[in-house]
């Protein structure tokens, strides 16, 4: 007697259906998982006898061969667990389960020893993925149904025991499907941050509005305790809501990572990741036995900040450099290729110097002067090449904090008597007004003007007379690379659309060469400055 | 491969007018290049020792790019070290250099040197009393170094051990009635020993780089007049606004000039990199100050 069973394998977040084959045959008894199982799998035989046999049903006594088709792909997760052993029920007709029914469903979960179904990693892409593959009907686990409950077309039916999956398959008490919970209140939770508490930062903010509104890139230069991540924990207040499949594709993310718990339903929010420096090459782009997301797509549609990004070592930094300009990130595992998406505002911030004074007003660096040019030498690196920002973040004096302080300024918060401090309101409303103008040129609400290569460049960023001559001119004058002047005119769109012009005029260039900070150093101010005499005899060494 | 050769001698009108006026005037001058730059009346001899040190390097090549950007003609001897980032700075600049050879003007010496001499042959003027072919010789680098001096209106000495070739250029300047200017060194460097000297005994020490082009403003010898005033008329109010700002405060940061000026960042970051762009202000890494 042969039985049936539909349940999906993950390649990433993208599932496949595969279909449980199970075979009752006369012989010594046994249990064989055939299909590629992985560790996990193989010893789900042990969890579905104890389970089933928890649960008052019979074992049979014979031998058992379950098959995972497609046999040739690798099958790794515990969810495995619920469709395996109705398999094995399905097959002894005293259960009662009928075939045709069973196949109609599409079904997952753990067993625990006692018969109970619990909570797996990865349901959403799962649901999502057997719906494309036809199958409207899933029995899951109850644990995961807040996670999948706003998946539209499909039929859930959660269960918690084997038996109440039994029961609803032989017909003796039929679950009826799942009623999706209440939409959760997503502004309740937004806005705990706000850019108005940033004070005195009006410079900085206006650049994280054009990166924001771009999606470019942005590096924060600044001494210690200038607000840098004070600014980078506040930027996803200012991106715009997240769309219903923007939301499905993080939730998958975060389901197949398993940073999901029971009572979570979707990710709402915008994601904000700041990894530490320590981080590992696999946990910030992704692996480990099954390929898991790493940090890149924890952050995707979000933040990813990189703080103190001069002590990332250069061979994690180098791993970025792909996943930043691709959007996705590929993890080879000899036998498979599991891609993941990434798309995120690279975010980073770093010090002038090991101890973070150097150059500063108020306080005495501590550094050598070699120190410093190794420190800074790090940033130099083709991953700098690759954001489109690179701002100074101002010192702020503590001595103007405590007066603000005095003053009734709030917590922590730094004055600037009279001047105006923008809030998070007002920055996203720009942001959604450049939004708008690119998702009308791109025709794709995903598409940015960091985005954009080549031609595209050509066709979108239309130039006026002046703005030409002045990129010539800037170009001459800071010896600017082909791929700098590239950024420079991408960001002087963003800067275009937030000012509502169609055309780049001179001032927008002009705007965007400040938001290109290390392309502008003056030449005559240290460290760089140190580099004159190393050209010059460069030259004469010709 | 060498440009041609031309000749001048002390009775044609191009013949550089300071030059006329020293005890013993080379009767003759053979050149490649650009004469008239010669006889421009703002050449700065900028000169020290063939072996220097990272700071002498620095500051002949900042020095000399200085000048030039003021229309300065940068005067040198080409030999290796100091006077070689003296040309190479006013080339960088952008600017005008003269060359002058202890040996003809074909002979390229030092021979690492011909990528530099070619450049100066097309952007600048190369210049010897030496007939073609004549190779260099114990004596005739001392002698050149009166034509150095001879052409200037001032020499500035950058670096000089007590034996350097470059007293003898100043020595010189000192005879034909020009300024000596000479950077101090450590005193505990022996490569700046002569300078050192130099400042004992008379010549000008230069305590900041832009010293001689002030000096040469305000001696009305220059003939670009720079300064305050002058910047003020190529800018537009805003600008003015700014670099008063920065004129009076000293270095700031644009977050301060946004508050103190009461502009907005997206009015305000245009208006700094078009004043970092004419060469008014600089910027590193946050920190705004005026460049001139």
């Amino acid at each position: 007697m042969v039985s049936r069973i539909v349940t999906a394998g993950l390649n990433g977040i993208a599932a496949y259906p595969v279909y449980v084959e199970t075979d009752i045959a006369k012989g010594l008894p046994a249990v064989t998982v055939v299909g590629l199982p992985s560790t996990t799998v193989r010893e789900a035989k042990e969890r579905i006898r104890a389970a089933i046999a928890n649960s008052y049903f019979e074992f049979p006594d014979d031998r058992v061969t379950i098959n995972l088709s497609p046999a040739g792909s690798r099958k790794e997760g515990s969810y495995f667990d619920l469709p395996m052993a109705l398999g094995v029920l399905a097959t002894v007709d005293t259960n009662e389960i009928r075939g045709e029914t069973l196949t109609e469903y599409g079904i997952m979960g753990e067993l625990a020893l006692d018969g109970s179904v619990k909570h797996i990693d990865g349901a959403l892409p799962l649901v999502i993925g057997l719906r494309k593959s036809g199958y409207r009907k899933i029995m899951l686990p109850l644990e995961n149904l807040r996670e999948v409950e706003r998946v539209s077309g499909v039929e859930l039916y959660p269960v918690s025991t084997l038996r109440q999956a039994v029961a609803h398959f032989a017909g003796t008490k039929v679950l009826p499907p799942a009623v999706p919970g209440k939409e959760e209140e997503s502004e309740k939770c937004e806005a705990e941050r706000d850019f108005f508490e940033v004070k005195g930062q009006e410079m900085a903010k206006r650049a994280i509005v054009i990166s924001v509104a771009g999606g470019h890139g942005i590096y924060m230069h600044g001494f210690p305790g200038s607000g840098k991540s004070m600014l980078a924990r506040r930027i996803p207040t200012i991106m715009p809501k997240l769309s219903y499949e923007e939301m499905l594709e993080i939730t998958m993310i975060y389901s197949v990572a398993g940073k999901l718990s029971a009572d979570e339903s979707m990710v709402q929010g915008r994601p904000f990741r700041a990894p530490h420096h320590s981080i590992t090459r696999a946990a910030l782009i992704g692996g480990e036995r099954p390929p898991k997301p790493g940090e890149v797509s924890l952050a995707h549609r979000g933040v990813l900040f990189l703080d103190e990004l001069p002590e990332f070592s250069r061979e994690t930094l180098e791993t970025l450099r792909q996943p930043v300009e691709e959007g996705e990130v590929i993890i080879h595992r000899g036998d498979s290729r599991v891609t993941f998406p990434c798309n995120f505002i690279l975010v980073a911030a770093g010090n002038p110097c090991r101890c973070g004074y150097y150059g500063s007003k108020y306080k005495k660096c501590k550094c050598s002067l070699n120190s410093v040019f190794k420190y800074q030498a790090r940033l130099s690196g083709p991953l700098m090449d690759r954001i489109d920002m690179h701002i100074a973040v101002a010192e702020i004096r503590s001595g103007k904090l405590i007066d603000a302080t005095k003053n009734g300024g709030g917590r922590g918060e730094i004055s600037d008597a009279g001047g105006h401090c923008m809030s998070s309101k007002e920055m996203r409303e720009m942001v959604k007004r450049a939004r708008a103008v690119q998702m009308e040129r791109y025709g794709t609400g995903t598409k940015l003007n960091a985005h954009i290569e080549g031609a595209e460049i050509e066709k979108h960023c239309k130039m006026d007379a002046s703005a030409v001559s002045l990129l010539t001119q800037a170009a001459d004058r800071f010896a600017l690379s082909m791929r700098s002047v590239t950024k420079l005119i991408k960001v002087s769109r963003t800067i275009a659309d937030i000012e509502g012009s169609s055309e780049i005029t001179q001032v927008h260039i002009a705007e965007a060469l400040q938001y290109r900070a290390f392309d502008r150093v003056y030449s005559g101010s240290l460290p760089l400055e140190g580099k004159v005499g190393t050209k010059c005899s460069d030259e004469v060494a010709l | 491969m060498s440009r041609d050769i031309k000749r001048i001698t002390i009775d044609d009108t191009a013949y550089p007018p300071l030059l006329r006026t020293i005890p013993n005037p080379p009767k003759a001058l053979y050149y490649i290049g650009d004469i008239s730059l010669a006889s421009s009346g703002t050449c700065v001899a900028v000169v020290g020792a063939r072996r220097c040190s990272d700071y002498g390097r620095y500051v002949a090549s900042k020095l000399a790019g200085r000048l030039a950007e003021n229309g300065v003609t940068v005067v040198s001897g080409m030999a290796m070290g100091i006077d070689s980032y003296a040309h190479i700075g006013a080339l960088k600049a952008g600017g005008k250099t003269v060359a002058v050879l202890g040996n003809g003007p074909d002979i390229c010496f030092p021979s690492g040197s011909t990528e530099l001499k070619a450049r100066i042959e097309a952007e600048g003027l190369i210049l010897s009393e030496y007939p073609p072919g004549t190779h260099p010789a114990k004596g005739t680098f001392p002698m050149r170094n009166r034509i150095i001096s001879g052409l200037s209106c001032a020499t500035v000495v950058v670096e000089a051990g007590l034996g350097s070739g470059s007293l003898i250029t100043a020595e010189r300047a000192a005879e034909q009635g020009r300024t000596v200017y000479a950077v101090p060194s450590n005193i505990t460097s022996v490569m700046g020993l002569g300078c050192n000297r130099l400042i004992q005994d008379g010549a000008i020490p230069i305590a900041v780089i832009d010293d001689v082009v002030s000096d040469l403003a305000l001696g009305g010898l220059c003939t670009k007049a720079e300064g305050p005033s002058h910047i003020l008329k190529q800018l537009g109010k805003d600008e003015i606004e700014i670099y008063k700002y920065i004129l009076k405060y000293g270095e700031t940061s644009s977050e301060n000039l946004a508050k103190a000026l009461k502009k907005e960042p997206r009015e305000l970051n245009p208006i700094i990199t078009v004043l970092e762009m004419k060469g008014i202000i600089g910027s590193g890494l946050g920190k705004i100050f005026i460049a001139k």
